[in-house]
Parts: C-alpha cells; structure tokens; sequence
C-alpha cells in the first residue's frame, strides 16, 4: 500500500476516479435540480388540470341541481395517493362548508380555506401542494401530498443513479486497466532495472540491453539521458579509482625514499657511534614518517571506501572471528603502546563472528581502540565485549560532549589541536562499517568516558 | 648477493641501492622490462626485487613471462599497490614474495634474506661448513669460536662459494657476483681477495682450477 501510494500508476488511476466522480457528481447535483423544477412545474400542470376539468365536467350541471345536495358527495374511489379534491359552491365572497358539493375521502379540511392559485401548506404534520381554481358559482380545489411527489423523485433519481453508478464503475476499472496496460513497459523498464541493479558497473550494456526492450516512445529520452548519466558516473568512478590508485603510488614512492634514506641513517648512525641529537634527530625523522604513512594511508582507504560502491562491498558471507582479529590488532598496537595488556580488558568469552571482511573489522578495531588509547587517559583499562551482538568498546577517560558525540564522525574533527591524530581514525571506522552493513554508535560511557558500540543494521 | 632491482623511481632505486649497497649486498639498478629481461637473461643474478608499474611493461607481465620460460629467480615485488587482489595477482604470476611500499628497511632485508635461504632450501640464515660459519644476517663469519675480520669484498666471494660448494665458479661469474658492472676492475683483483680470504679461513677450502675460475671445497 505504501508502494502504490507513490507509484505513478495509482497517482493516475486515483485522479482520474476522483475527476470522474467529481464530474458525475456535479452532474447528477445538476439533474436534480432541473429534474426537481421540472417535475415540480408537471405535477402543478397536472394539479391545475385535474382542477380544470373538474370544473368544466361540473358547469354541465345546473347550479340548482348541485345546490341540492344538503350533505357532500364523497368519492368511494378515494385511494391515498390519489389527488385530493374538493367542488363546493361558490359565491363570490365567501365560501362555506355546507356548500361543499363534492370532495374525495381522505382530502384535508383546510382545502376549501385555500387561496386561488397554487399554494403549499400543511395539516396534521402532512404537507400539501394545492390549485385552487374559483370559476362562479365553483369552487374546485385540487390537492397532492408533497411526500408524493418527493417520493416520485427519490424513485426517479434512482432509477438513474445505479446506472450513473454502475457506470462509473466500469469507467475507473476501465481506466485502470488501460492505465496499467500502457504501463506494462514502464514497470518491464522497473523490474529489468531491478533484477539488473548489481550489474551497474556495466551501465552502458545494461542501457543497450533496455534499450531494446518495448520502451515507449516518451521514456526514449529519458533512457538516453540515463544512458548518458551511467555512462558518465561510470568514468567519474573510474577516474576516481585511476585517481585513488595513482596518488597511492605517487604519494607512497617518494615515502619510501625518505623512509628507507632516514632508516639507512639510522643503520649508519647507530654503527658508527654518532652524537646523541643525530640519533634523536632521525628518530623523529623516522616516527614523522611513520605518522605521515599512517595519515596517507587511512585517507587513501577512506578515499577508496566513500567511492567503493555499497552492493559491491557488502559481503554477507564474509565471516570473521573477532577474537582472532582483536588478538592480532593488540599485538599489533603493542609495538606503540608495551602496557597494552594492562590498559585493554577483554571479555574475550562473549566474542562471537561479524560478517564483514577482515581487513575492514581490522581498521575499524585499530583505529577505535587506537582512538581509547590516545583520548580516553585514564587509570581504569579499556573494556571490550560483545553483548547480544553489539560490539562495545568502552573506555573511562575525559569523554566527549553531546555536541562532540555529534562532530566526532566528521573527517578532520578533532577535540583539541593538541591531540595526537588526525581526527581520521572514527570517520574511517564509521564509513568502513557503514559499507559492510554495520552501525558505529557513540555515546557517553557511565560514570565517564567514551561507549562506542558497533551494531548491524536492521536488515 | 648479487640481486638486481627494477625500479623506475630513481629516488626509490637510489635509497635501495645506497642501502643495500651499505649491507653488502651485490646491487644493480635498471628501470625498465627490457633492460630487466636483458640482466636477468645474461648475468648470474641471485635475486629480483621487482616493481609492478615499469614504463615499458607491466611487473607481472615480465614475471609470467620469465616464469613461463622456467627462469626461476627467486622475485620480491615491491610495489605500492596494496589491495588484496593485486597481492594475490602478483603471487600467482609467479612472485616469491611481495613487500608494500613503503616498507621498513629491515623488513626488505630480512625478506630478502629469508627468499634466498628459502630458494636454497636452508632453515636458518647461518651457512656452516666444519668450523666455518657464516651469518647472512649478521654478516658475521666465525671460524671455530673466532670471529673473522673480512673485507665487504671478501665476504661476498665467500658467501657465494659457501652458497655453491663443490662447484666450479668461473672467474667471471664471481667477479659479476661481487662488482658492480660500472666499477673499475684490476686485473688480478679476484686473485688478490682470494689470497686474503684465504689467509683468513685457511688456503685448503678454496682449490684453484687451472684456466676455469675456483671450487670452495666443502670436504677438505
């Protein structure tokens, strides 16, 4: 339902079904109003007939003879439904009762009462449409219910209405089916780009191969349009790889100079006994080259993991058992920090498998425990555990504000310009996890510190 | 050692060779395939240090290319491609080892000298023959418990005999194994480090053959 509230299909059929009913609506307002005047000037008619003729049938007989009768004439043939209708004799100013020649059963008694011409009123909760016709020495009142008369109109708008309705529904199912007939190729255009979606990187033969298929007419631009984006997106993705690849060789040859010149130094300086501040001098040399590897290093991977394409990247077979990583990565930050083993505590028990490949969960461990190591100073040991499958790493140091938390992630961030980094090591770890379908939260730790929890994403 | 680096950086190929130079390592330096081809082909190389992006032909392609003509060089890639892919690529073409730049220096050399034991299917990095022992690593040579105070030049002649015993070793091939291929070279300069390192490590273990070059005697 929520996928067709967006689809262009049912935004259509929708549209057109609420133009239709808007449509017959205003239509079906319009008869009944004509219908109403009209059928309201035909029952008159009618009425002012009945009266009429009553009248001429009457005049054929002597005033005399219809004076005659002391009591009134009441027709036998009365039915409820019929018209009322009320003869009395009439002089010229005043009517009254015991000159009522004739009147069928059932009339009301406020007929004779009535002024010439038409006139609605009502008696006893019933409301009448009367004629009243005075032609010397008669007086002829013709009368109908109004109920009648509605009743008639109800039954003649329904007769319409069900057509009107039943119409309408063949249209909107007529309409959908057109509509979704004529965007067979647009949904055959959907599934083969869905079916298709892991094979982007060949953009351009999927565009031929689209191509071919029935696409209407309108949407032949569109797809070339598209074409011409893949093909675009492909060489802008290309070239940032060429790009990626060519700044790693060309950063990491002129490192290598440096790095193996400073380190022959080194060998040469310690063999032949030189001064102290020589020696200390190439080990600064040698520890900012080592900085400079790392920095080059993760904005070579982050580089590489933002234009990494997502699909391509996730492995969800990929299965890696954390303790063997974490041991390696300890053993690995031991070179840099000797106290390791006091300064990081590991549930190594509640260790299970994560499903992304090694060299990322490698990076991502390196750089948060790394980051615990450097920011989180602190009396209290780092703790490691997984806990119904977040991995957390927990260290007890100064901590980052809420403000912080929300910056932390951002390349470059760093909390003060006297901190050691580069403020990389969280934006690398969060994009590297990101791509494999993993989450890295951060959060304040109880009673101090840094939390950094590393989940997968719901599905 | 004679080992040969192919390496198009000159500031790379410089620093390697300085270094290498300062261990004692035989070295020379091409900076394209064709000229790799040509050393590999036509000298007595002991190891290739290879790098993958050379401007006449790719590192690999040359690789397959040697391995596919059963030239079985021992090769350390050392390139600065380090996806995973481009590892296993380079190994399966046929490399021994593979080394991202930039590396430390002691870890190139250590892999070297662990390719070249491999390669000669020793355990450890120390070459004993009686008394004599010589340390690849170290560079140090003792013969019983004395340690030998040996030349740069006299070191290299003997780890080459000591590498190849019972072998006849023509004079040019030494003389390819211990100089460089720009340096000058006496005439009588192999015999004069033979002299000395025999003085040294005892005259009956390096026998003369007359008109052909040396033999290091394992069995005297």
């Amino acid at each position: 339902m929520h996928v067709k509230k967006y689809s262009l299909k049912w935004r259509l059929v929708i549209s057109i079904a609420t133009a239709f009913i808007l449509i017959w609506a205003v239509a079906f307002v319009w008869l009944y109003v004509n219908l109403e005047r009209k059928m309201t000037e035909a029952l008159d008619e009618r009425l002012s007939a009945s009266a009429h003729m009553v009248a001429r049938l009457l005049s054929q007989i002597p005033v005399t003879q219809l004076s005659d009768y002391a009591t009134p004439v009441v027709s036998e043939l009365n039915q409820q439904n019929l018209i009322a209708c009320e003869v009395s004799l009439f002089s010229s100013d005043l009517v009254i009762d015991q000159n009522i020649v004739a009147r069928t059963r059932g009339a009301p008694a406020a007929l004779a009462k009535q002024a010439a011409g038409f006139s609605t009123w009502t008696e006893n909760g019933v409301t009448w449409r009367s004629y009243t016709l005075k032609r010397e020495p008669l007086q002829v009142v013709a009368a109908e219910k109004i109920i009648l008369r509605n009743q008639l109109l109800v039954e003649i708008l329904q007769s319409i209405l069900w057509p009107l309705i039943l119409t309408l529904i063949f249209c909107l199912g007529l309409v959908q089916w057109i509509i979704k007939k004529q965007f067979q190729p647009i949904e055959q255009t959907t599934q083969f780009l869905k079916l298709h979606k892991d094979q982007l990187q060949r953009g351009s033969d999927l565009i031929h191969q689209l191509q071919s298929t029935n696409v209407p007419l309108e949407l032949h631009s569109f797809i070339e349009h598209l074409s011409d984006l893949v093909s675009r997106l492909q060489q802008s993705l290309e070239n940032e790889k060429n790009f990626s690849a060519f700044a790693a060789h060309e950063l990491r040859s002129p490192l290598t100079a440096i790095k193996v010149h400073v380190q022959l130094s080194q060998m040469i300086a310690a063999q032949a006994d030189e001064p102290t501040n020589l020696t200390e001098s190439l080990s600064e040399a040698a520890a900012s080259i080592i900085r400079y590897q790392r920095l080059l290093e993760q904005l070579l991977l982050l580089s590489q993991t933002e234009h990494h394409d997502q699909l391509q990247n996730l492995q969800l077979d990929v299965a890696v058992e954390l303790d063997v990583t974490l041991k390696q990565i300890l053993l690995t930050l031991a070179d840099r920090y000797p106290d390791i083993e006091q300064r990081v505590e590991v549930n190594w028990a509640s260790l299970k498998r994560m499903y992304l490949p090694e060299q990322a969960l490698s990076m991502v461990l390196l750089n948060l425990i790394e980051n615990s190591l450097k920011h989180g100073q602190s009396s209290a040991p780092i703790q490691i555990d997984q806990q119904h499958d977040a991995l957390i790493i927990a260290d007890f140091g100064v901590g980052l504000s809420l403000e912080e938390l929300q910056l932390a992630k951002q390349r470059f961030w760093r909390k003060s310009a006297q901190n050691h980094g580069y403020g990389l090591g969280l934006a690398l770890a969060d994009s590297l996890l990101e791509r494999n379908g993993y989450q890295l939260h951060l959060e304040a730790n109880q009673p101090q510190g840094l939390r950094a929890v590393i989940r997968r994403k719901p599905n | 050692m004679f080992i040969l680096l192919v390496e198009d950086d000159p500031y790379i190929a410089k620093s390697i060779v300085l270094a290498l130079k300062h261990l004692d390592f035989r070295i020379e330096h091409v900076s394209t395939a064709k000229d790799a081809d040509y050393f590999v082909r036509h000298t007595a190389v002991d190891m290739c240090l290879l790098d993958l992006g050379l401007p006449d032909q790719d590192g690999l392609s040359l690789l397959s290319t040697w391995r596919e003509q059963s030239i079985d060089l021992p090769v350390l890639v050392l390139t600065a491609r380090n996806q995973t892919d481009q590892c296993v690529k380079a190994l399966n073409a046929g490399a021994d080892d593979y080394l991202t730049k930039p590396f430390e220096l002691v870890e190139l050399i250590a892999r070297i000298h662990a390719l070249g034991r491999r390669f000669r299917g020793f355990a450890s990095n120390r070459i004993e023959y009686q008394d004599l022992h010589l340390d690849q690593a170290t560079q140090q040579v003792h013969l019983a418990t004395q340690a030998l105070n040996l030349s740069r030049r006299e070191y290299a002649l003997l780890e080459v005999f000591m590498l190849h015993p019972n072998q006849v070793l023509k004079n040019e091939v030494l003389i390819d194994k211990i100089y460089g291929f720009q340096e000058n070279i006496e005439s009588n300069a192999l015999n004069v480090h033979i002299f000395h390192l025999r003085q040294k490590i005892g005259a009956e273990l390096i026998q003369t053959v007359r008109g052909v070059g040396y033999l290091f005697n394992a069995k005297a």
